[in-house]
């Protein structure tokens, strides 16, 4: 989802254009308000036979009201100020004609339809044009106004109404054109944060490939050394080139580069290495052997479970096997990765831990049953212990 | 149309689907006011002489004002919606200044076609018009005009009018119903136009690869030399030759060591980290920040800087925290000493608060010198490339 902000010019649009439909709707209550008072009117005056026709030409108004509401084109506003002129015209021809003909004493209702021409516009993106476009409604109005007050032998009195919706209708359009324009100088581009944003990210997924990449190989490599015999063998003298030239090319340093590591599988290889450096520092020689460098999909649980286990196996040696030295073997395996810690220390019966005791049952072998896996362990008093430690995976191992 | 068949076109206000448009808006209010004061006050003026009252018809435009000043405190950028509550009571105001205004004219000679107060009204109906949603205009504005209308009828009529009486009575209602109907269309011209609008771009999706991927991938190449500098070499030189001595694991110790520290701070930095900059202090101990949506990342984000750019700021006292909630949600505060005058606080940062809150739930600004903004962030939040 993105930032829900309306760029300012389209938000500017929208809302200048919403004036134009207020002008319709009070164009549309304008006229049929008139109704009922032209009914009364008329009828007070005994003129109801003028009526039909006095309805038919705010009917014909009315009719280009809506049609500019649901075709809001140029040249349609155009025919209706066309069309709508000459039906005020007769509207006020008729009532401002006759023995009972309504004189300037009633402007008011003279004019109704007329207020009509200066509310109805187009849909103006900007506020001067929309201000034109009443402005022209207004002159419509008032060149309706005088050539029917001439065809009647009456004295013009435009009156005040249709003056006053072009007033409102341009402080409408200046006001949000002000706000427009305040805006405009306060809010910021949000469009530009938010491309931002989505650099950042990008940024951050380019990072997080590197960090990944540089686990796998460079750390990886060096743990190699720190371990490897005096001689390295031409298995991993190939790896530690290979990855070498993975780092020159960097060609996975790419938007569309898949690195194609599964996170977990990263993850447990970064995470075995870590451990292995971890108890080097206190003082435990680890040697690690097997497929170390494979890769398996296994699941996050199955990661934490496992490294959990190797954890308390090596916890188990630096704390009870008397021997500053193991071998950590990594055994891959259809369906499986089997992880082996051996050391030659003192050693225990295991069927003399009582079973209530925590330590290698829950640490170990509940941890590793609880992810599907399992764990072997094999010890005797003065023969070292081994524990195997096994885990799921989802699919064969590639190196 | 399919978007007249949309319930929310009724139910929501041009402000609440376009908040930015609007936080100076309270300028519609403002204009309002003015228009009710000029011609209220001018034409109680000219009627000064003929009215028995004419203190109480400037009582009326001023209480007619002072709806439109209301809406205009309650719009203001930092608050909550006006809602339903505030629409009334601005009415009710304007609604006591119209009939004071009738009451003041009882036995006078007037023209109701010009008489100011139904124009009074109208016009703090209007004021309305971006803060409420259509719905809400449309009941209040009717609730109105049946209220208004008979009151200013039996005042009025006493006075004997050229109009006949259902003309008298749609000429007094004529500028509160066109208000009505005026304001209402303007709420779903708004909300119907930019909802679309705003909706559609939330389908957008920028490409990952697209901004600026040339400069990341070049900045990116740069760390992975500057991290690599001391260890590749070394591993060539090992690999190349096939024998490890002693001094050789000793020092591939000390650079994996090296190394995994550089990966470790790497990998713990969150994109906050990266506004931060020594400039504010982010404690984010469950690494929450990466729950955050693009969107609510940019408005955060946009804050932030906004903050950190304000002249005076005291950006060592700026702090962000994130706190995960044993529910899976999280709640993010911000908080500084900010000591900026509030109207220049409010105009600063209302874009940015209202464009937070656009995206986060919860969303709350204290209003005291310490500026503090917290808001919620769901259980279960994308990740920024789900988004």
């Amino acid at each position: 989802m993105r930032v829900r902000v309306l760029p300012r010019e389209t938000a500017a649009a929208v809302i200048t254009s919403a004036v134009a439909a207020m002008g319709w709707a009070v164009a549309v209550a304008t006229v049929l308000l008139t109704v009922p008072v032209l009914v009364e009117t008329l009828a007070g005056a005994g003129r109801l036979a003028d009526l039909p026709l006095v309805l038919g030409l705010l009917g014909v108004v009315l009719g280009g009201v809506v049609a500019v509401a649901l075709h809001p084109r140029r040249w349609v506003v155009l025919v209706f100020l066309a069309g709508g002129g000459v039906a005020t015209f007769l509207y006020q021809l008729v009532l401002l004609s006759g023995a009972n003909g309504f004189g300037p004493d009633s402007p008011y209702l003279v004019n109704r339809p007329a207020l009509a021409l200066v509310l109805v516009g187009i849909p103006a993106t900007r506020a001067l044009i929309g201000i034109a476009w009443s402005g022209l409604g207004l002159v419509v109005a008032t060149v309706v106004g005088v050539l029917a007050a001439v065809a009647a032998d009456v004295p013009f009195d435009p009156g005040i109404g249709a003056a006053m919706m072009f007033a409102l209708t341009a402080i409408g359009y200046l006001t949000l054109a002000a706000i427009q324009a305040r805006l405009r100088r306060h809010v910021p581009n949000f469009d530009e944060l938010e491309y931002e944003t989505w650099a950042l990210a990008h940024g951050e997924d380019l990072s997080r490939r590197t960090t990944a990449v540089l686990h796998d190989t460079l750390l990886n490599d060096l743990a190699i050394v720190m371990n490897a015999p005096d001689r390295l063998s031409e298995r991993a003298r190939e790896r530690l080139l290979g990855d070498l030239e993975t780092l020159r090319g960097a060609e996975w340093i790419t938007a569309s580069a898949n690195v194609g590591l599964p996170q977990e599988d990263a993850g447990l290889r970064n995470a075995l290495s870590r451990l292995v450096s971890e108890y080097q520092w206190r003082g435990i020689s680890i040697h690690v052997t097997g497929s170390a460098l494979a890769r398996h999909e296994i699941t996050a649980e199955a990661v934490a479970a496992l490294l959990g286990a190797i954890r308390a196996a090596l916890e188990n040696v630096a704390q009870h096997s008397g021997v500053t030295t193991a071998e950590l073997e990594v055994i891959s395996e259809p369906g499986a990765v089997t992880v082996m810690i051996a050391d030659q220390g003192r050693g225990f019966d295991p069927g003399a831990v009582a079973a209530d005791r925590l330590g290698l049952r829950a640490s170990v072998v509940e941890r590793m049953a609880a992810v599907g896996g399992q764990v072997r362990i094999w010890s005797a008093p003065g023969a070292g212990t081994s524990v195997v430690i096994s885990a799921p995976t989802r699919k064969q191992p590639t190196s | 149309m399919p978007g007249f068949v949309d319930r929310r076109l009724l139910r929501l206000s041009a402000q609440e689907v376009d908040p930015l448009s609007w936080f100076t808006g309270s300028l519609v209010p403002l204009v309002f006011g003015a228009l009710n004061l000029l011609y209220g006050g001018t034409f109680a003026a000219v009627t000064w002489a003929t009215s028995r009252e004419p203190v109480v018809q400037l009582v009326g435009v001023g209480l007619c004002t002072a709806a439109c000043l209301l809406v205009h405190v309650l719009t203001r950028p930092l608050r909550r919606p006006l809602g339903w509550t505030g629409g009334a009571v601005a009415l009710l105001v304007a609604i006591t200044g119209f009939s004071l205004s009738a009451v003041g004219y009882v036995g006078v000679p007037l023209s109701i076609e010009l008489w100011w107060a139904p124009f009074g009204l109208a016009l703090a109906l209007g004021s309305l018009g971006p803060y409420l949603p259509a719905r809400a205009i449309i009941v209040l504005g009717t609730a109105t005009t049946l209220v208004a209308t008979p009151i200013a009828f039996l005042a009025i009529d006493a006075g004997g009018l050229a109009w006949g009486p259902v003309s008298t009575i749609v000429i007094i209602a004529y500028p509160i119903v066109a208000a009505t109907v005026a304001t209402a269309a303007f709420s779903l011209a708004v909300v119907a136009r930019a909802l679309p609008l705003i909706e559609k771009r939330t389908q957008t999706m920028l490409s990952l690869d697209a901004p600026r991927g040339a400069e990341n991938e070049h900045a990116e190449r740069a760390r992975l030399a500057r991290l690599t500098s001391r260890a590749a070499p070394f591993i060539e030189q090992v690999a190349e030759s096939g024998d490890v001595t002693s001094a050789d694991r000793s020092l591939a110790g000390q650079l994996a060591r090296q190394l995994r520290d550089d990966l470790v701070t790497q990998s713990n930095l969150s994109w906050l980290d990266s506004v931060a900059r020594d400039r504010l202090v982010v404690v984010d101990p469950d690494h929450q920040a990466g729950r955050m949506r693009a969107s609510q990342r940019t408005a955060l984000r946009a804050l932030l800087r906004a903050i950190l750019d304000t002249p005076g700021t005291d950006s060592g006292s700026l702090l962000v925290e994130l706190r995960a909630h044993p529910d899976g949600s999280t709640a993010v505060g911000v908080s500084l000493d900010f000591e900026l005058p509030e109207g220049r606080r409010v105009m600063f940062l209302a874009p940015y608060y209202l464009a937070l809150r656009g995206s986060v739930d919860d969303l709350q600004w204290s209003d005291d010198r310490f500026l503090r903004v917290t808001f919620n962030l769901p259980a279960g939040s994308p990740p920024v490339s789900e988004s």
